[in-house]
């Protein structure tokens, strides 16, 4: 509603409250709430503008945050050494920054739909590799971190896919398909189950599948063996808002005699 | 590719079973179970298993559900509702290290709830709303370094931004196939219909730092080197014009050159060129000084690029300079 249409409503207003006086009181009331809408609209009312978005977000950041904490950030520039390398969904509600508060220099992260780690390939997944390569031997950091979450779109994906030669997609199918030990073992033990349910255990299982696949890269392997690295997983339920934690020990044992190492670290936060 | 077959467990010592995950065959000596107490009816046990023979050099694992495994037996907990503590455990590392361990993820675990507390909690409605469905008007592609998470410096709430975020900021064009990043590209624009793609690329790069580091043709087994050599056109280009200025002000160079090129490298998808040509979607460019904190912003020009440079391969116009400081 622009300016001038409220101008000359109210107008119209104003002449039919002096032509009927008993109206007065309602109309009063209806003039204030038709007012206050308008206040709230005319706020919203401008199209959205993306660049004054992140104008506001940055001038904001550099204020409360960049300003105030100049040893912080003085440091953080020479250098980073974070001690996580976190995979998480590219989905806008699950930044791991949000979820958990990771402040600059503590995370390196990767974001991609659906959190999946693919198994060493440097010709098709060179982009996952180089982060992990990076990571692990030049930042050095301690955790490698998987965190899926719920109403994953990517996995909703996987499940639904037919995988059966057709493709209605260019790179989605191929991409969420690094899940497809996950998905099948969901839909053998969770046959019966209605889709949600199995989305569900398949956002779960696909963390794992990533978890395992980490180990086919060396110098993950390498970390795992000498100590300095750890994996963990994570699943984020922003419907129920809990988060789920678990880990993975790996241990080494002489050829005779096999020691199993089982390690849980495992908290659920209501 | 390796299919999951249900692994089997057993709670007898010396018993030998095998089972196949991931292609890799998995031989169970002694299987140590941790069993959870676990509150009410979020019963689960979960257990973890991998070897590693360390004459063989193989590795093997095997992650075990307890769905999978009725036989192992869980314990009701008398326990109040809440944190879940391990009972039993088998590591080989020290116990310095295992308390270091425990701080952090203690640490973690404290800030999850500092965030369910202050943050889901007071915005419930809100929260009940996205867990319907997302609905980001921008896209970003951010670099994976820890000090330019976008949430943090440009103040992304739940919600707003569909994030990627890989080593250097690239996107790799079109006829490279299958990757990462396009299959995100596809989702947002495709499925989410995002309105805004942002491209954020920053200072003191290490990926950058090693493109240009690369030498012409050298044979590098390095994943890292694989990677950066989509951003390939935009070293040349920076050691074409900027071969006067140090090592370091050339990365800086490049480092905004890649943002440029992965720009253009955007318009080689049919459905993003499609949805730019109609203006349905603007592609940005922003650059994250953290040394003297500012931000520079930019927005490709579509409409005002030549003929030739919609043509593919160069660089587009831009327009709507911005520089925040």
């Amino acid at each position: 509603m622009s300016g001038k249409d409220y101008e000359e409503a109210i107008e119209a207003l104003k002449k039919l409250l002096h032509e009927k006086g008993d109206l007065k009181a309602t109309a009063a009331m209806k003039v204030e709430q038709i007012t206050a809408e308008l206040q709230s609209t005319s706020s919203d009312g401008n199209p959205f503008n993306p660049v004054e978005r992140i104008k506001e977000g940055f001038i904001h950041f550099k204020r409360e945050k960049y300003e105030k904490n100049p040893a912080l950030y003085g440091e953080l520039a020479k250098g980073q050494s974070p001690k996580f390398m976190v995979f998480a969904c590219s989905d806008s509600r699950v930044c791991p920054s949000h979820i958990l508060h990771f402040q600059p220099g503590e995370a390196f992260v990767v974001r991609n739909v659906a959190n999946m780690v693919p198994p060493y390939d440097q010709t098709k997944y060179s982009g996952v590799g180089a982060a992990i390569e990076y990571a692990v031997l030049h930042l050095k950091v301690e955790y490698i971190f998987v965190i899926g979450h719920s109403a994953c779109g990517g996995i909703k994906g996987l499940m639904s896919f037919p995988y059966d030669g057709s493709s209605s997609t260019d790179f989605i199918e191929d991409w969420v398909k690094i899940g497809a030990p996950a998905k099948a073992k969901v839909l053998s033990a969770h046959r019966d189950k209605p889709f949600g349910d199995q989305c569900t255990n398949c956002e779960k299982e696909a963390v794992n599948v990533s978890l395992g696949n980490l180990l086919t890269y060396p110098f993950v392997r390498d970390g795992l063996v000498n100590k300095t690295l750890g994996l963990k997983g994570g699943y984020y339920d922003f419907i129920n808002g809990s988060f789920e934690l678990w880990g993975l020990e790996f241990g080494l044992s002489s050829s005779f005699s096999v020691k199993d190492v089982a390690t849980i670290l495992h908290w659920k936060l209501y | 590719m390796a299919s999951l077959t249900p692994p089997s467990t057993s709670c007898n010592n010396g018993s030998s079973r095998t089972s196949t995950i991931f292609g890799l065959m998995l031989k169970s000596g002694e299987v140590e179970q941790t069993h959870l107490s676990l509150p009410g009816s979020f019963r689960r046990s979960c257990t973890f298993k991998i070897t590693y023979d360390y004459h063989t050099m193989q590795h093997s694992g095997c992650i075990i559900r307890d769905k999978m495994s009725p036989r192992l037996s869980l314990k009701a907990s008398k326990e109040s509702p809440g944190l879940t503590k391990e009972i039993r455990r088998e590591k080989f590392k020290t116990a310095g290290d295992k308390q270091n361990e425990q701080e952090l993820f203690d640490e973690l675990k404290n800030r999850f709830l500092s965030f369910k507390r202050n943050n889901y909690l007071e915005n419930l409605e809100e929260y009940e709303k996205l867990a319907k469905g997302q609905a980001p008007k921008f896209m970003v592609i951010a670099c994976a370094d820890s000090r330019v998470c976008p949430s943090v410096i440009l103040g992304f709430q739940p919600g707003e931004a569909f994030m990627v975020r890989n080593v250097a900021n690239l996107v790799p064009p079109y006829e490279s196939g299958p990757s990462e990043t396009n299959a995100a590209l596809e989702f947002a624009v495709n499925s989410l219909e995002v309105e805004n793609i942002l491209v954020i690329g920053h200072s003191c790069c290490g990926g950058i730092r090693a493109l240009m580091s690369m030498q012409e043709g050298s044979d590098d087994s390095s994943f890292i080197k694989s990677w950066v050599r989509v951003g390939k056109n935009a070293s040349i280009s920076t050691k074409a014009t900027a071969s006067n200025l140090s090592f370091d002000q050339q990365c800086r160079h490049c480092e905004k050159e890649s943002v440029s090129r992965s720009l253009s490298n955007l318009l080689t998808y049919p459905w993003i060129e499609e949805r730019v040509m109609r203006g349905l979607l603007s592609l940005h460019g922003g650059y994250y000084d953290f040394v003297d904190c500012s931000f520079e912003k930019w927005t490709l020009d579509y409409m005002g690029s030549s003929l030739k440079e919609k043509a593919g391969g160069g660089k587009h116009a831009t327009k709507n300079h911005s520089f925040w400081r």
